[in-house]
């Protein structure tokens, strides 16, 4: 392993305490069904919450907690991922019905 | 001359090296193809190759590069030889180097499968460039991290006013670690108390001046005011040289810096290198972009503030005699190194950025287009010391600065503490991560022969022991042109590098290999004259005077730049050698010039 690859692996196994790391997992594993879910009508942003980028978002959708997702405009807060499939379906239901590009599935973590 | 005109010739270089000399490179020489998988896109692993949205990267690949470099450079160069000579340098350098080295080393990992530039010089040179480069890199942070941590320090010691505030930022980053990670609170609340709070800290330090002063005293006081070290530095007393003194309260602060950089280096990021870096940004962020545009508009709104006083050209060798040599060649083109050329982009894009391009279209406004805005920041660095006031290069800065920040109606002595506030904010955060990295080097280079530096504390202690022993030795603008030596060698064979691989593949070499001649010869001349001012300047002297810390740390210095002379004849033979196999490969058919790729 490469001296970068030594520091980047370990500026990511200690970038978050445990319980958001487990956290984190979990909505990377979600993430990762989206494309067998619903094919390639749905293009997913994550953003990191603690980063300049979060701060405006959080700003702009005024999002006080961790997860945060923007389905479309669509919020919702939790860990709750069916509730984000939801929103995601009802999306492309309401795309389906007025032909318009591809639904955007966003997340601050 | 003033800012406004200065910053007019900032954006007009941007805007002509960019649209007349790098797009022109990019569409006929590289000829990138937006249909062309990157490595991103092929090996994604989450970890290193992940491909970004190029206004992300953009901003990754900035914050990676323009941290201490560009600002201290400036300082440094304008009061060496003058505002004119650098401020040419900066703008001829960024137009033809500067933008190619950074845009160059990205599209050199790109085009080979995302390996870094060792990987590919082991390919493409020989396989011992690959382990010169790999033991380069240790001396080549050892010496960046001592340069920046003496500069802190002696800021620290004579700059009572900035205390409060680097004590509140270090506070609030932990704070802010505790507040997002642990109690969950939203970003922007928790943005709003540690920003502000580190704010309000450093525009109260000219309150609390007198208390930290009265703690330096103290501090001196308990060695009766005898200093710790003494030694000669030939580049005091306006460059006539005398003998310099560490006192305790110098040693502190560069323990106390230690001490940060320790606790960022091996603490969870997420504990204090993330939020410190998070709060750090907003600190310089702010300082930048209020003096940016108060420079443009300061001509007219306070035009007192937007005079030239620091004289435009000094002399080519304006410190000839007892201090020793510094000619203007080659001396100016290590002294700016970022903001003109550095090799710590090239070197940081083709092992980071170029995994993270997701179209190949996106390497120029990335890598060329992010060189082009530390430029910009190189300029604002030297607008500030050649509108400031005489004395200490980084006061001069901070009360330039300071006077731009003044144009938007902050009264100049916050304006000032603000702007000194925001120098060592720039530095310490990429300090801390300078240790971190150095370490881990450490323990892969020497951890199988000396099992303890495996340990991320015991490796810490070695790194931070040897910077602060480099630092005990003074004479800092010889340390710092040492690191610029470092750094423009790791430039000049970045671009020997470029110039191989573009032989290799039959394309035109002369944009990348015309610089990497003049800044391979420019880069050993510099350390020639760098070891010679160590050792005949103050190895020497403190060895006659039997001064034994000055005399170590000089005489490792004169060692690291021997070495690197070394490595880069090495390098720049093989190098010289592969470039003429792979000339002789493509010799049959004439290899295409930009002019004629375009007909």
């Amino acid at each position: 392993m490469g001296l970068r690859q030594k520091v980047q692996r370990e500026m990511l196994e200690t970038g978050l305490p445990e319980d958001l790391k487990q956290e984190f997992h979990r909505l990377s594993e979600w993430a990762h069904t989206l494309p067998e879910k619903f094919g390639t009508r749905v293009r997913i942003r994550l953003v990191d919450a603690a980063s300049i980028e979060g701060f405006f978002k959080s700003l702009i959708r005024r999002v006080g907690r961790y997860p945060a997702f923007s389905v479309d405009g669509a919020r919702y807060v939790g860990a709750d991922f069916s509730r984000v499939d939801a929103l995601v379906s009802q999306a492309l239901r309401q795309k389906e019905a007025q032909p318009a590009p591809r639904s955007t599935a966003s997340t601050s973590n | 001359m003033n800012t406004l005109l200065a910053v007019i010739i900032g954006v007009l270089t941007v805007y002509l090296a960019y649209t007349r000399y790098a797009r022109r490179i990019d569409r006929n020489v590289i000829q990138s193809d937006p249909k062309r998988a990157t490595p991103a896109t092929l090996y994604m692993d989450g970890v290193d190759f992940m491909p970004t949205n190029k206004n992300i990267l953009f901003g990754y690949h900035f914050k990676s590069i323009a941290a201490a470099g560009p600002i201290v450079g400036a300082i440094v160069a304008a009061n060496l030889w003058g505002w004119l000579p650098a401020i040419i340098w900066l703008v001829l350098g960024v137009s033809f180097i500067g933008w190619a080295s950074d845009y160059s080393g990205i599209v050199i990992s790109i085009r080979n499968d995302g390996n870094s530039l060792s990987a590919i010089a082991h390919r493409l040179v020989s396989p011992r460039s690959r382990t010169i480069l790999f033991m380069f890199i240790f001396f080549y942070l050892l010496v960046g991290a001592s340069a920046f941590v003496g500069i802190m320090a002696n800021v620290m010691e004579s700059q009572p006013r900035t205390h409060l505030g680097i004590i509140l930022l270090t506070a609030m980053g932990l704070l802010l670690g505790q507040m997002l990670y642990r109690w969950r609170t939203g970003l922007v609340g928790a943005t709003v108390l540690t920003v502000g709070v580190t704010l309000l800290g450093i525009l109260a330090g000219p309150w609390t001046e007198e208390i930290f002063k009265g703690f330096n005293a103290g501090l001196n006081a308990m060695t009766g005011g005898t200093p710790l070290v003494t030694y000669f530095d030939p580049t005091l007393a306006n460059f006539k040289g005398a003998d310099a003194q560490i006192m305790p309260s110098l040693l502190f602060w560069a323990i106390a810096i230690c001490a940060f950089c320790y606790a960022g280096s091996v603490l969870p990021i997420w504990r204090m290198a993330q939020p410190v870096v998070y709060v750090g940004f907003w600190i310089s962020a702010l300082s930048i972009v209020l003096g940016l545009v108060g420079a443009a508009l300061a001509t007219f709104i306070k035009p007192e503030v937007a005079q030239f006083v620091l004289p435009a050209f000094k002399g080519w060798n304006p410190q000839l005699g007892p201090a020793g040599i510094m000619p203007l060649w080659p001396m100016l083109f290590v002294t700016i190194a970022c903001g003109a050329i550095s090799g710590w982009h090239a070197l940081f894009g083709s092992v980071g950025t170029a995994r993270q391009i997701e179209n190949e279209a996106d390497m120029l406004p990335v890598g060329g287009g992010s060189m082009l805005c530390e430029f910009l920041l190189g300029l604002l660095a030297l607008l500030a010391v050649a509108v400031g006031s005489k004395g200490a290069p980084v006061g001069a800065f901070a009360t330039g600065l300071g006077g731009f920040i003044s144009v938007w109606g902050v009264p100049l002595q916050y304006a000032t503490s603000l702007a000194f506030a925001a120098f060592i904010v720039i530095v310490l955060v990429v300090t801390q991560l300078l240790f971190r990295v150095m370490r881990v080097t450490l323990s892969e280079w020497l951890g199988d022969v000396i099992p303890p530096v495996r340990s991320q504390h015991v490796s810490s202690f070695v790194c931070i022991a040897l910077a602060i022993l480099v630092v005990m030795t003074g004479t800092w603008i010889y340390l710092w042109q040492l690191l610029g030596g470092a750094n423009q060698l790791m430039a000049a064979l970045a671009l020997l590098l470029v110039t191989v691989w573009l032989a290799s593949v039959g394309k035109s070499w002369y944009y990348a290999g015309l610089p990497a001649v003049f800044m391979y010869v420019t880069t050993i001349a510099s350390l020639l004259v760098t070891s010679y001012n160590l050792y005949f300047n103050v190895y020497q002297i403190n060895l006659a005077a039997g001064r034994v810390v000055p005399v170590i740390g000089s005489g490792l210095m004169v060692m690291v730049a021997l070495l690197l002379i070394v490595a880069a004849l090495f390098i720049g033979f093989d190098g010289w050698r592969a470039f003429l196999r792979y000339r002789r490969r493509a010799a049959p058919t004439p290899t295409p010039t930009p002019a004629t790729a375009r007909a």
